[in-house]
């Protein structure tokens, strides 16, 4: 699994990408879920040559993993219910990991 | 099977005219009698004239005579028609194929022959006949209407509204001699009516009532005239009748009018039902009636019961009977009325009313509601409670408005089950998310740690001045960018102020507050110094700190006889008020220095119990609950109820 993960991560088109914590925790999501977020995509698929252009992956010093973790959460919330009809439930959010979340919201603009 | 009936029938018919034994006759009639009678046999075969002819046989008379009306009511449209049959064949008029036909035609040819103008107008009215045949058939013999009456001639029943349409009024004509009702119905009738209609009232009116051939002559000649002046509206004339005749139309009509005819006669008595121009008509009668009969009050009265029972009239066929008999009456006294032939509705005859008023026995003048075809009770009185609000959503005064519980009309309230923010309207992003979050949890922001101002500045937004002075106690970084929050704290506490130089918001606003609740301080202890200086007026105090009070003597007694002191020892406190040991216990402490005797603790909780559950008379540290130290049963009661009032909290 994780090989077959690793080897879509390779190649500018793979179907996923890797968000690395500050606490070198992984999280590989799948690219359009990361694209939600600008930075992210400004990063994917910017101009210039970014090296995470090529190995689709992103290390993020000042994010810790529950944050970052807590981020993919947000994705997938986000891609699940962006053209859904029905009523949208809050994103749970604790109140003690608000603080840092919010700054990484701030940061990856999403 | 029908055929069979239909031989039968035939055959016991011949018997009846061929037969003028009274003993065959009756066996006949008896067989007719058990006959399953149809609309069609009798229309076939015309039994029912022939039966009828007997109507006056001294043997048979009877017999033929229920017969008749037995058959009748089985199928009174066709019995009109066999009766219009049996007519026939008297008249040489008879002959139309149906039996609708011959009544224009009839009436033509009666209105030459006053005789046979009755029959005519009887022919169209089958029901009439049915009701008249008896008395046709005398004329018949007579070549006379007699005026028998021996049955009522059903005056033109008052048809139901929407017969009237069709019914023509030529029922009511042949009544109106006898029946101030039926003119006056055929009059309503006549104007609601086609032209057809008001044609055969006319031979109605031709062949008015059957009292007696002079009766007849004069009613006719009179109903004549009526008719001509009932009929204002295109009708009335004599060439009317003869259009009549010509028109096929007119048998339909006719076909309707036997119908309605007998029906008004058996409702002659009533006011016409003819719709509302029939009471319009009926008013104006009993406004009439007055200056016109002489019967002014009864004539009043009985026209105010006839309007009222207008509509109880038309539908009921069995009035026939009653009204037969005031037909009697009437018939003596309609020769001498006169047939209001007013084309207008409007104008009851008075004799009309003279006539109904006689027949029509005094009933009490109770107006009641006409009754009308479609009777729409009165709308119930809607209860509109008001339905339980919902808390999230806004209210909904429509409801009320409707009148109609739970019933929204207009409202484009969003209900959203659960909770308000369960849902949101849009996807909020991360950020978003976490302000929500952060707004509502203000209090447990402590240090905030690397978060720019900016970031957290919807957060501070809705702090309050003291929730603001905290967080920048604790995060000093936020004292510069808080500057704006600050204005707006003062602007709203504090508008009057202005700020001093160099002072910021912020300090202004600290300092603002800071001299007010300086000024709160002050007005406190001033306050409560004077309170303090002035005499109480009223105070709470303990009674019987020390000791328990003492009861009534019969308190007292009681107490020792069923040993519910309470207070006087401990354990007798607890193992009065084992529910409320914790609570006891202060109250018990200082009733165990008195000591637990019980003579000497008189404890007064039963009297200080009753009179009030505050146990502070009881020496009970006042809990907020009522501590007896006692229970009495009654008063374990009230005490577990304060209980459960006070613990509520």
């Amino acid at each position: 699994m994780m090989d077959g993960e690793e080897r879509a991560c390779e190649g500018p088109d793979s179907m996923y990408v890797k968000l690395i914590s500050s606490d070198d925790h992984e999280f590989i999501v799948k690219r359009e879920h990361a694209l939600v977020s600008g930075t992210i995509k400004a990063m994917l698929s910017g101009p210039g040559q970014i090296a995470e252009n090529e190995t689709n992956e992103i290390k993020f010093r000042e994010i810790p993993s529950q944050v970052l973790s807590k981020v993919c959460e947000y994705f997938t919330y986000k891609a699940q219910h962006t053209n859904s009809s029905t009523e949208v439930p809050d994103f749970p959010v604790s109140p003690e990991i608000s603080l840092e979340l919010i700054i990484a919201a701030n940061f990856l603009d999403c | 099977m029908a055929e069979m009936l239909m031989e039968t029938v035939k055959r016991l018919q011949s018997r009846l005219r061929d037969n003028p034994e009274s003993r065959k006759l009756l066996k006949t009639l008896k067989r007719l009698r058990d006959v399953p009678m149809t609309v069609d046999i009798l229309v076939e075969t015309g039994v029912g004239k022939t039966v009828n002819s007997y109507r006056k046989h001294e043997a048979v008379g009877e017999a033929a005579k229920s017969l008749v009306t037995k058959w009748k009511k089985l199928v009174p449209q066709t019995a009109d028609r066999a009766n219009s049959h049996v007519k026939e064949p008297s008249h040489s008029h008879r002959g139309h194929k149906r039996p609708r036909e011959p009544s224009p035609e009839e009436g033509g040819s009666y209105a030459e022959a006053e005789e046979r103008g009755y029959h005519t107008i009887y022919s169209p009215s089958p029901p009439q006949h049915k009701q008249y045949s008896p008395q046709q058939e005398g004329r018949y013999q007579s070549d006379q209407y007699e005026s028998p009456e021996p049955e009522p001639s059903p005056p033109p029943p008052p048809p139901p509204r929407k017969d009237l349409h069709h019914i023509k009024p030529n029922k009511e004509p042949s009544k109106n001699h006898h029946h101030k009702d039926g003119e006056r119905q055929r009059q309503q009738q006549q104007h609601t009516e086609v032209r057809r209609s008001n044609e055969k009232s006319r031979e109605w009116h031709q062949s008015p009532p059957q009292k007696t051939a002079k009766h007849m002559k004069t009613t006719t000649t009179s109903a004549h005239d009526r008719k001509e002046e009932k009929k204002k509206g295109g009708d009335c004339s004599e060439g009317r009748r003869q259009q009549k005749e010509t028109q096929p139309q007119k048998v339909e009509d006719d076909y309707e009018t036997p119908t309605m005819s007998f029906e008004s006669f058996l409702t002659y008595d009533a006011p016409t039902v003819v719709k509302k121009k029939k009471k319009s008509s009926s008013q104006q009668q009993q406004q009439q009636l007055p200056p016109s009969s002489s019967h002014s009050r009864p004539s009043q009265s009985s026209s105010s019961t006839f309007s009222s029972s207008r509509g109880t009239r038309s539908p009921q066929p069995s009035s026939s009977s009653s009204s037969s008999k005031y037909i009697k009456t009437n018939g003596s006294q309609s020769t001498k009325r006169s047939h209001p032939d007013s084309s207008t509705e409007a104008l009851p005859t008075p004799e009309k009313r003279r006539r109904v008023v006689e027949e029509m026995p005094m009933l009490p003048e109770i107006p009641l509601p006409a009754i009308q075809p479609n009777y729409r009770p009165l709308p119930s009185m809607d209860v509109t409670p008001l339905s339980p609000q919902r808390r999230k959503g806004p209210v909904c005064n429509d409801e009320d408005d409707a009148g109609f519980t739970g019933k929204r009309l207009n409202s484009k309230m969003v209900v959203y089950s659960g909770s308000k923010t369960a849902y949101l309207p849009k996807m909020m992003t991360l950020y978003e998310q976490c302000i929500r979050v952060l707004q509502n949890n203000i209090d447990s922001i402590a240090e905030v740690g690397g978060v720019p101002f900016d970031i957290l500045e919807p957060v501070l937004e809705r702090c309050t001045p003291e929730q603001l002075y905290r967080i920048e106690e604790l995060n000093q970084c936020f004292t510069e960018d808080s500057n704006e929050l600050w204005r707006r704290h003062c602007q709203h506490d504090f508008k009057r102020e202005s700020r001093k130089e160099y002072e910021s918001w912020r300090e202004l606003y600290l300092r603002l507050h800071d001299e007010r609740e300086a000024r709160l301080r002050l007005l406190t202890q001033n306050i409560t110094s004077a309170h303090a200086n002035k005499p109480k007026v009223r105070q709470a105090k303990i009674a019987f700190e020390d000791s328990f009070a003492k009861p009534p003597r019969d308190v007292r007694r009681r107490q020792e006889k069923f040993g519910t002191t309470s207070g006087s020892s401990a354990a007798s406190t607890f193992a009065a008020c084992p529910i409320k040991p914790k609570a006891a216990a202060p109250s018990v402490h200082p009733a165990e220095p008195s000591g637990p005797s019980s003579s000497q603790f008189i404890p007064a909780p039963s009297s200080s119990r009753s009179s009030g559950p505050s146990a502070a008379a009881v020496g009970a540290v006042a809990l907020g609950k009522p501590q007896p130290k006692k229970k009495a049963p009654m008063m374990a009661k009230t005490i577990k109820a304060f209980k459960n009032r006070f613990s509520r909290r």
